[in-house]
């Protein structure tokens, strides 16, 4: 009977997300994936949700479903495979390729989605924030508001390019405010009320300047990951600039909602 | 020689000398003091065509991200007036 069932034997994923030059060998009867958070098991499952949506011919479902910049996307069909108008592509670069047998018969089916001037990056959190880099407009509020603080001594790198974190790292001889894609809440968990998705780009800066560096500075940085990590953004949430109530909110819910500090206080439970 | 990260981004400081930017999943859940103790006081780097360059640390910084996620950044004596390492390489601890 296995015979007349479909097969997948082997699967390749060039620059879908953070998977790159991966390919994978399938077992006829289970596969099974392990990973750490981040390593891209989910984004296996994903390849299949596209393939899915491209063989129903709604190939833009996927990314509206996901709320992914549709509006850049703009298939064409040429050679019996689906492209991206590369002048449409800023985002994305999708190529996927799976071989399969059917009825013994070996059959492959290629898709392609391919940018030329861009790639994705997934930095962070498992798709949740830096899937894509920086815009101008989100680059140009970068920039405003860090003319709000003195950062001397400090060198700024923009690496949404890259696949460095948003940052502060304190060094005796050198400090760095790396400031990559995660800068900007995530696309995916809209809703939620994790940091992922709804910390914005005034609030994750102003984590890592009021939270972590001035913490540094002040000789407060806390040893324990978690500690240091509750802090900065109860800093950021008190003494920031230019902050609004509800992103004052979001930081502070941040920081007390780390389990460390649950646990210390009891508020674990009611 | 154990590897330390892959390299996504080098840059100059003045009187401070190269910096190297990398990050590494396996040691986010590491404190920062464990990290730098895995690192040393001398590394190796390969580039992308295979050369292989040494350096001792100055200085190694590294950050938490609001998310968990650490970057390391690690001030290098000179190297033969190097400026910039090429991204992509990837740097050991020997």
């Amino acid at each position: 009977m296995l015979n007349n069932r479909l097969h997948l034997r082997r699967l390749s994923v060039h620059g879908f997300k953070s998977l790159d030059n991966f390919h994978s060998d399938l077992e006829p009867a289970l596969t099974i994936f392990i990973g750490q958070n981040g390593a891209g098991k989910s984004t296996i499952l994903q390849i299949f949700s596209f393939i899915q949506a491209f063989m129903s011919g709604e190939p833009l479902r996927f990314f509206e479903e996901r709320a992914w910049l549709v509006e850049t996307i703009k298939p064409i069909f040429k050679n019996n495979e689906i492209q991206v108008n590369p002048i449409f592509s800023k985002n994305l670069v999708y190529y996927v390729y799976i071989n399969y047998f059917m009825q013994s018969t070996k059959s492959k089916i290629a898709v392609h989605w391919i940018g030329i001037d861009q790639i994705l990056f997934n930095v962070s959190s498992g798709g949740k924030r830096g899937e894509v880099p920086l815009t101008a407009e989100q680059k140009a509020e970068i920039d405003d508001y860090l003319t709000n603080f003195k950062l001397d001594g400090v060198t700024i790198r923009i690496v949404d390019d890259t696949n460095l974190n948003t940052g502060y790292a304190h060094g005796e001889m050198f400090s760095i405010l790396n400031i990559g894609s995660d800068v900007a809440p995530g696309n995916v968990g809209i809703g939620t009320l994790t940091a992922n998705s709804i910390i914005c780009i005034k609030g994750t800066l102003a984590h890592e300047i009021v939270g972590h560096r001035e913490a540094a500075l002040a000789g407060r940085t806390q040893d324990i990951l978690s500690r240091e990590e509750a802090q900065a953004s109860i800093r950021a949430a008190r003494f920031a600039p230019y902050l609004d109530s509800t992103e004052r909110f979001r930081l502070l819910r941040d920081g007390i909602n780390i389990r460390e500090v649950k646990n210390k206080l009891f508020i674990q439970q009611r | 020689m154990k590897a330390v990260m892959k390299i996504e981004d080098s840059f100059l400081i003045k009187k401070t000398g190269l910096i190297v930017s990398g990050v590494n999943s396996q040691v986010d859940a590491l404190s920062k003091n464990e990290v730098k103790a895995e690192i040393g006081t001398k590394v190796r780097i390969v580039l992308p065509s295979g050369e292989e360059v040494d350096a001792n640390v100055r200085e190694i910084a590294i950050s938490d991200s609001l998310v968990g996620k650490k970057n390391i950044s690690i001030a290098l004596d000179e190297i033969n007036g190097v400026t910039e390492i090429e991204r992509g390489s990837l740097l050991y601890s020997i």
